[in-house]
């Protein structure tokens, strides 16, 4: 046990995890000239293994998922364990314990944290979020064309299926089961003359996009009615304008696949958009949402929402992220997107930061006078 | 990167100022007087998004065809930017002799249809592109097609080259429209304004065209519908009259608003259509456009040119004083004037001699003082430079990638004399002088190749003082320190490679000190300046860490610079591993400072350049192998510690 913690300790450990931390970081910003930002980071940081291509060499690694646990071990084995009983060095206790602090702050962020967008035209509102690249399908009672009771599968009951697998999904309160083949992870769908697909289309895969919020997921899906066994066919793609209505029993039911939804304690209108730019250019000086908060119990707020400016409240973090449409013209209408953050971790990393610095200037100022006295004693001999 | 739409409008543009002949104002000329160049030096004008003086406008604008700040002419008159624009602008038939536009590759002159000179990298006029100029155009327009990564140096030369003849071509023909007349025929009331014989210049003709139409406004007169149909008429002639030698003043911006809510400054070309149709901002006053118009007339006769450009110059500054934006001008002539980067870099070149006679004659007590002065000196006037361009900009030292150049360099010649003030060996002294003069090379190569205004507008992500003080500058000291650490490991592996000093412990012992606390010191920056990046990243896109190229760049310097300590806590390594590693460290970051921006993805990319790939690899191999000589070094000493072994045994 002695000798498992010694190992847990050691700054051998330690060396050869910070090696492979810079060569995995090293490898997934080369990466990213080639794929996705969002599939580098599940590839080679949200992983616990992984096989590198090394000039056509495959090369098992371990990921930095797993490393940052071990680097952890290591951290609390090595410099909070064994060595405050070195109390002459506390600026390496404190700077170890601001990185412990930061590597949880990193795990409650990978965790718990969601993020998304919300995309507003001026005068519109909205207390919803949406994932850039989580799925799910939502099933929903339509009453006289409104929205009743509703159903989610989340994405991960799906995504994982092969363009051959098929999957059932059902819920005793829903009249009917939910069938799903051909799920493609990206797709656009083609119109077909012959009997291939369904309702005249099919859902080619295509390859993954680089930007990983553009990639379109699909899938055909089959309404069986629970009583008649009848069965009803349709087609879901994540970027379609339009929920599948289907009728079963009688009742309308809309189906739709889209990226994931959250909602926010609060309820968000855009008053005005600006965009400012340098005066004879092109280039944004700056971007700026005028927008009312509403909550009930509370008084309205205007809040102004800017690059560097972000609204805080709630736990909930709205930060400017875009705009557009991109080919706007002058007096164009232009919505404004919010990024929406809900981080538990939020301010830990500049807590922690800050116990960084303390450690490392004490440890360092420590080495500094050290220093200055070797080399006075050395001119001085 | 997508095709630009902007290189698409430039090339009609271009097409139809290549219609047009040159104008000739003077067949010959004197060199301008010196209170000429100043007049025109502190003009201010509106480019890239903030108020300049013409003197920066001219200085980027020649540095971008001409790849360098002077011109000779055929005469032996050598041009600096001020005089070259005005000879552009006043002299444009013999500016369009002189050999300026730089063009790396001849296959882009022969790709034209165009005689090419012997050299493979050469100058050409304007004269001399012209009968190829239709070439170029529908070669660019092909080229701008293809995805800029996948460009070759010939598709991208030809763009390059457009854009340059594009640039030109608007210079030349600037000043057309002050050689153009106007009158209206007829009996309308508006042609009744204009009773003379002989047509009138642009200001007079827009002023007498807006009072027509300011009185006839509501119709006082009750003109019938075929009158004001007939006025209507003539405007319209009159519109299309002016349009064309109007449109074809557009290069600069040199006319403040004189409403103060308005933002943009206007041209030529803007006065005219503001005056008219009041949708560019409110029209300035057209004495300015009088006074500017004035001035091709008088071209020959010097006196008379010195008064009108002085009216010109004092309506304007008085314009842009009353608007707030004139204050910094004068003092960004003075920071180019003053020449501080470049005395700078040529002192540092001295001091490295300096350092150099210092090794021969290391008792000199004159030498002993005299090494940390000379560094000191440009040090100062970099410093200086800094400084001016931070009160210039009301910015802190960093924020472009050209500033990062003269900070970092500055850090790390600081430093290097701290060390040297505390352990006097010499060496750190030498490493200053060294950093200072490669840090300004590289500060001159990439100002000469990216061509365009180091103090340019910044994007919105960039427009926090709070955290261009904090973050990027913090991070940079890191920079600094990482690239010194590595300067110094090289003295301390080649020492030992050349058996230098051989017996002499102590010196390696203080070699290895100082690569160790430059170490220790820039840990502690790239710690806290890589995670304040984050807690800004946080601010701005809403995570603290997203894996993006240049946030991993940062990281892999504090991972590296811990391993390179744990390892030496942990006695895997010693001095030589020490030094290996921090080589190492200084390639990581020259991978964050410069290669992460090749790989062109990210959201950084305010940071992008281009073109600089072969010299970081270079660079890389280049430490590879003195990482490699100090693996060397380690054999030989195994070696030896074996032979001695064995020669202790026997």
């Amino acid at each position: 046990m002695k000798k498992l913690f010694n190992f847990l300790a050691s700054y051998g450990f330690a060396v050869v995890l910070l090696i492979l931390l810079t060569i995995l970081t090293l490898f997934g910003t080369l990466e990213q000239a080639e794929s996705s930002l969002y599939d580098v980071q599940n590839k080679y940081f949200n992983s616990f293994f992984l096989t590198h291509d090394l000039f056509g060499i495959p090369i098992p690694l371990p990921g930095v998922y797993l490393l940052s646990v071990l680097l952890f071990i290591n951290l609390t084995c090595g410099a909070l364990i064994r060595v405050p009983k070195e109390w002459k060095r506390p600026g390496m206790l404190i700077a170890h314990f601001g990185i412990l602090y930061m590597l949880v702050a990193g795990f409650v962020t990978y965790h718990f944290s969601t993020s998304g967008q919300m995309t507003l035209f001026p005068q519109e509102r909205s207390n919803k979020y949406q994932s850039y690249y989580e799925w799910e399908i939502e099933i929903a009672e339509l009453e006289d064309g409104l929205y009743g009771r509703h159903w989610v599968i989340p994405g991960e009951q799906f995504i994982d299926m092969d363009v051959e697998d098929t999957r059932e999904f059902f819920h005793p309160d829903l009249p009917f089961d939910l069938m799903l083949e051909n799920y493609v992870p990206n797709t656009m769908p083609q119109p077909t003359p012959g009997d291939e697909g369904v309702e005249g289309f099919t859902l080619p895969a295509k390859p993954l996009e680089m930007e990983a919020a553009q990639n379109a997921a699909g899938a055909y899906a089959m309404v069986l009615d629970k009583k008649n066994q009848e069965v009803q066919s349709g087609l879901l793609w994540g970027f379609s304008v339009a929920p599948w209505i289907v009728t079963v029993e009688g009742k309308d039911y809309a189906i739709e696949l889209r990226h994931r939804n959250w909602e926010l304690p609060f309820t968000i209108t855009l008053d005005e958009f600006i965009r400012d730019l340098h005066a004879r250019t092109t280039m944004a000086s700056n971007f700026e949402s005028v927008v009312t908060k509403a909550e009930p119990g509370e008084a309205d707020r205007k809040i102004n929402i800017r690059m560097n400016e972000p609204l805080r409240h709630k736990g909930y973090t709205l930060f400017q992220s875009g705009w557009g449409p991109q080919n706007a013209g002058p007096g164009d209408r232009l919505f404004s997107t919010f990024s929406v953050v809900k981080n538990p971790a939020d301010q830990w990393p500049l807590y922690s930061c800050i116990v960084i610095a303390v450690g490392l200037l004490i440890h360092f100022l420590q080495k500094l006078v050290s220093y200055l006295r070797a080399e006075n004693r050395r001119r001085a001999s | 990167m997508s095709p630009s739409p902007f290189i698409r409008k430039s090339l009609a543009l271009l097409l139809a100022l290549c219609l047009f002949p040159s104008l000739s104002f003077g067949a010959e000329r004197e060199p301008w007087s010196k209170e000429i160049v100043n007049l025109f030096a502190t003009l201010p004008v509106q480019d890239g998004g903030r108020v300049k003086p013409l003197d920066t406008y001219a200085q980027f604008t020649m540095l971008q065809i001409n790849g360098k700040r002077s011109f000779t002419t055929e005469d032996g008159e050598r041009l600096t930017p001020v005089p070259w624009l005005l000879d552009a602008l006043f002299y444009p038939e013999i500016a369009s002799t002189y050999q300026h536009f730089i063009v790396d590759n001849y296959d882009v002159i022969s790709a034209m249809g165009v005689e090419i000179h012997d050299k493979r990298r050469s100058r050409y006029s304007y004269d001399e592109l012209k009968p190829g100029v239709d070439k170029l155009m529908s070669l660019a327009r092909e080229y701008n097609e293809i995805d800029a990564k996948k460009r070759d140096l010939v598709q991208q030369g030809v763009l390059d080259l457009t854009n340059n003849v594009f640039l030109f071509t608007q210079l030349i023909h600037f000043m057309d429209f002050a050689e153009a007349r106007f009158t209206v025929d007829g009996d309308t009331a508006l042609a009744q304004a204009f009773p003379e014989e002989e047509g009138l210049p642009m200001s007079v003709t827009l002023e007498r065209a807006m009072k027509v139409l300011g009185t006839l406004r509501g119709n006082p007169d009750n003109l019938d519908d075929a009158a004001i149909n007939a006025v209507v008429a003539d405007f319209s002639k009159l519109l299309e009259d002016l349009e064309a030698p109007a449109m074809r003043a557009q290069a600069i911006a040199l006319f403040p608003p004189s409403d103060p809510e308005a933002k943009e400054w206007q041209t030529p070309a803007d006065v005219m259509a503001s005056a008219i149709a009041e949708v560019h901002g409110a029209p300035v006053s057209l004495s300015m456009l009088g006074a500017l118009e004035k001035l091709p007339a008088l071209v020959d006769d010097r006196a008379a040119f010195t008064e009108a450009a002085a009216q010109l110059e004092n309506e304007t500054v008085a314009l842009a004083t009353e608007r707030g934006e004139y204050k910094k001008v004068p003092l960004e002539v003075h920071y180019y004037k003053g020449k501080y980067i470049f005395y700078s870099q040529w002192l540092y070149v001295l001091s490295f001699l300096v350092v150099a006679i210092s090794w021969l004659i290391p008792r000199s007590k004159w030498i002993h003082y005299a090494t940390p002065a000379a560094v000191m000196l440009p040090t100062i006037l970099l410093i200086i430079g800094i400084t001016l361009r931070c009160i210039i900009r009301d910015r802190p030292p960093i924020s472009t990638l050209y500033e990062t150049i003269l900070f970092i360099t500055a850090t790390a010649v600081l430093v290097s004399l701290f060390i040297e003030y505390v352990n006097r060996q010499r060496v750190a002294v030498a490493m200053a002088s060294f950093l200072g003069m490669a840090g300004m090379f590289i500060a001159y190569r990439y100002e000469v190749k990216e061509g365009v205004d180091t103090m340019p507008s910044l994007v919105a992500v960039l427009d926090t003082n709070f955290w261009l003080a904090t973050h990027v500058t913090i991070i940079n000291i890191g920079y600094a320190a990482g690239m010194l650490a590595g300067a110094i490991a090289h003295v301390y592996i080649f020492s030992r490679l050349l058996n230098f000093k051989k017996d002499n412990k102590e010196y390696y012992r203080s070699l290895n000190r100082m690569v160790y606390g430059v170490l220790c010191f820039g840990l502690v920056f790239s710690t806290v300046g890589t995670i304040l990046g984050g807690i800004w990243a946080n601010d701005s896109w809403g995570r603290f860490w997203g894996w993006d190229p240049k946030e991993n760049g940062a990281l892999m310097i504090v991972l590296w610079s811990l391993v390179i300590l744990h390892a030496k806590m942990g006695r895997y390594i010693k001095e030589l591993g020490i030094s290996q590693g921090s080589i190492i460290l200084a390639m990581i970051v020259a991978f964050s400072w410069w290669g992460v921006n090749q790989l062109g993805v990210g959201l950084h990319s305010y940071g992008f350049t281009s073109g600089i790939m072969n010299a970081l690899v270079v660079y890389w191999a280049f430490e590879l192998l003195v990482v490699g000589l100090g693996a060397l070094v380690w054999l030989r000493d195994r070696n030896d510690a074996v032979a001695s072994k064995s020669a202790t045994a026997s």
